[in-house]
């Protein structure tokens, strides 16, 4: 009687497999306060972002000189017309906000997933080959920590115009060097392991190795700093709007808005608080995903 | 019974250590002339301590590196002219830790049909079918098809590695220590999984190892390694009971000591 039962166990054993990596990630990310926070502030500001066209309550771009510079609608003149006022053109300030979000979530992946793409294809070169070739694109991420990015920014964008593609190309070129670096230490890491040796002996190719073999085992390094880059890349394309240097108006960017606002600071103080505190907001849910993502996907390295 | 499928014909490895602009470099003589021929059909263990170029040997006959002299037959051809596809096809390798060995992005089905899409001549439903086929032969559970590698333990898992290794229905295959990193229970699964396999599905081994238990269970032959060169190679019986160089010698007196272990008084503050 003894052997059936003990059969019975094993199966039952095994019949009860481990949760998946996935189940496993999902039960952290619900019990994570920061994620949950992060998330809800990104999820409103893109559901802002895309729905623009029809919760906007005016055209972002017309404008009317009789309703200059109205008030918000909490101060005393204030009117629902308006719930954020106007500018000094008579463009309705929330509707220009809401489109704003969809500016800068624009630039920011966009810009993001350039640079991804181009750190993370150096960093994985770099890691599995080592040697010459990580040589030459530690010298290249060296060159491209040297460079002062507003003053490149400044000379791409006064030869190139300020059109949005160019700002996203720059910012691209510009915001590499985290990704190239993380996934080149992560590919040395896995470089090593047995699986890819074994993918060599089974006659992979090298791009197949590279593709099929690392790259899933970097996509946790990759969203991390992929979203913190996104908000990276959303504060600096605010910066170099208000120098004049990003996006070109009349086109709604919170960073052109804060600088079209600046020479009001002192008589109405709404026209930079509001677009300040949209990108400082965007960029706080943003951090707080980051961060969030980093705890779910890699538990032990939390501090 | 005397084809041999991998000859190895006076293989010889050196490794350059060091040597910058001024300074020469030093050298390494991983393998040394090393003569092999591993028959159609038979177990040949490779044995020999850490460093005796046990693993650089596997690596040529993976055709993970080449050797610096000499050549390696496959079948009659120089591995050097053999088109890589046809060759990996038929020479499959077992590593040793399975926790590295499978990546753990990856599913056990997708594991195991790599070998088959690397080929390129098999629809999906056709590869799901092979791979059905070798969970059955491995006595996995079908379900275990969507597992990833952290749900199983080292044993499923090493059982999955043999499964990849069999699924192009190779001629040869080269086990790289395949047993040293389970638990001694698992141990006696695998390797009875693997002469199983070996009887089913007509297989050649060389298997490495350090484990003479292991070797003297599971081998037809023995080579002894020492210093990338081979020692002594004889029939299993023969070894064991008569072995001829003094290194050999040496390795069995070693090895006989473990037996002995369970007598001994635990070390003083362990327990």
């Amino acid at each position: 009687m003894s052997s059936p039962s003990l059969e019975q166990g094993l199966s039952n054993q095994i019949a009860d497999l481990r949760p998946t990596p996935s189940q496993l990630m999902w039960r952290r990310a619900r019990n994570h306060r920061g994620l949950a926070i992060g998330s809800l502030i990104v999820f409103i500001v893109l559901l802002c972002g895309l729905a623009a066209p029809f919760i906007a309550p005016h055209d972002p771009y017309a404008q009317d000189l009789t309703k200059r510079l109205l008030p918000a609608v909490w101060s005393e003149n204030g009117t629902w017309e308006h719930v954020f006022g106007t500018d000094a053109l008579g463009r309705d300030y929330l509707s220009r906000i809401l489109y704003g979000a969809r500016i800068s979530f624009l630039i920011g992946i966009s810009a993001a997933l350039g640079s991804c793409l181009i750190g993370a294809a150096l960093g994985l070169l770099a890691g599995y080959y080592g040697g010459r070739v990580d040589s030459v694109v530690t010298f290249f991420v060296s060159v491209r920590l040297a460079l002062p990015v507003v003053l490149v920014a400044l000379a791409t964008v006064s030869l190139f115009g300020g059109k949005l593609w160019i700002v996203v190309a720059v910012l691209s070129l510009l915001l590499w060097d985290r990704f190239a670096v993380v996934v080149r230490s992560a590919t040395m890491q896995l470089r090593s392991q047995e699986f890819v040796v074994a993918a060599r002996a089974m006659g992979c190719s090298t791009p197949r190795i590279l593709l099929g073999e690392l790259l899933p085992n970097l996509v946790g390094p990759l969203v991390v700093v992929g979203s913190l880059e996104i908000a990276h890349a959303i504060l600096l394309e605010s910066a170099l709007s208000f120098l004049g240097l990003g996006v070109q108006p009349p086109t709604p960017s919170w960073g052109l808005m804060v600088a079209e606002g600046k020479g009001m600071i002192f008589f109405d103080s709404r026209l930079i608080a509001l677009p300040g505190a949209a990108i400082a907001l965007l960029v706080l849910g943003i951090n707080l995903v980051g961060d969030g993502v980093r705890d779910v996907l890699a538990p032990e390295g939390k501090a | 019974m005397s084809e041999a499928m991998l000859r190895l014909i006076d293989v010889s490895r050196v490794f350059q250590l060091g040597g910058g602009l001024f300074s020469q470099p030093r050298l390494l003589h991983a393998l040394d002339g090393v003569s092999l021929d591993l028959h159609k059909g038979e177990v040949l263990a490779l044995v020999g301590e850490s460093g005796s170029g046990k693993s650089t040997l596997s690596r040529i006959l993976l055709g993970l590196d080449k050797p610096t002299a000499g050549d390696v037959l496959f079948d009659g051809r120089s591995i050097r002219k053999l088109p890589r596809r046809e060759f990996t096809q038929r020479v499959q390798p077992i590593f040793q830790d399975p926790y590295s060995s499978l990546n753990p992005r990856k599913t056990v089905r997708q594991i195991i049909e790599m070998p088959l899409i690397l080929q390129g001549r098999h629809s999906r439903a056709e590869r799901l079918r092979r791979v059905r086929e070798l969970l059955d032969l491995l006595r996995m559970p079908a379900r275990m098809l969507d597992a990833y590698p952290s749900q199983m333990s080292g044993g499923q898992r090493q059982r999955v590695a043999i499964g990849r290794a069999l699924i192009s229905r190779p001629e040869v295959v080269i086990c790289d220590e395949p047993t040293s990193a389970l638990d001694v229970s698992v141990q006696a699964q695998v390797l009875n999984l693997l002469m199983e396999l070996r009887a089913e599905l007509n297989l050649t081994y060389l298997f490495i190892s350090h484990d003479l238990a292991v070797v003297e269970y599971i081998a037809d032959r023995v080579a002894v390694m020492q210093a990338g060169k081979i020692v002594e190679i004889a029939d299993v019986d023969g070894l064991f009971s008569r072995p001829q160089s003094d290194y050999t010698k040496n390795l069995l007196a070693s090895a006989l000591v473990i037996p002995e272990m369970a007598d001994v008084e635990p070390v003083a503050g362990q327990k």
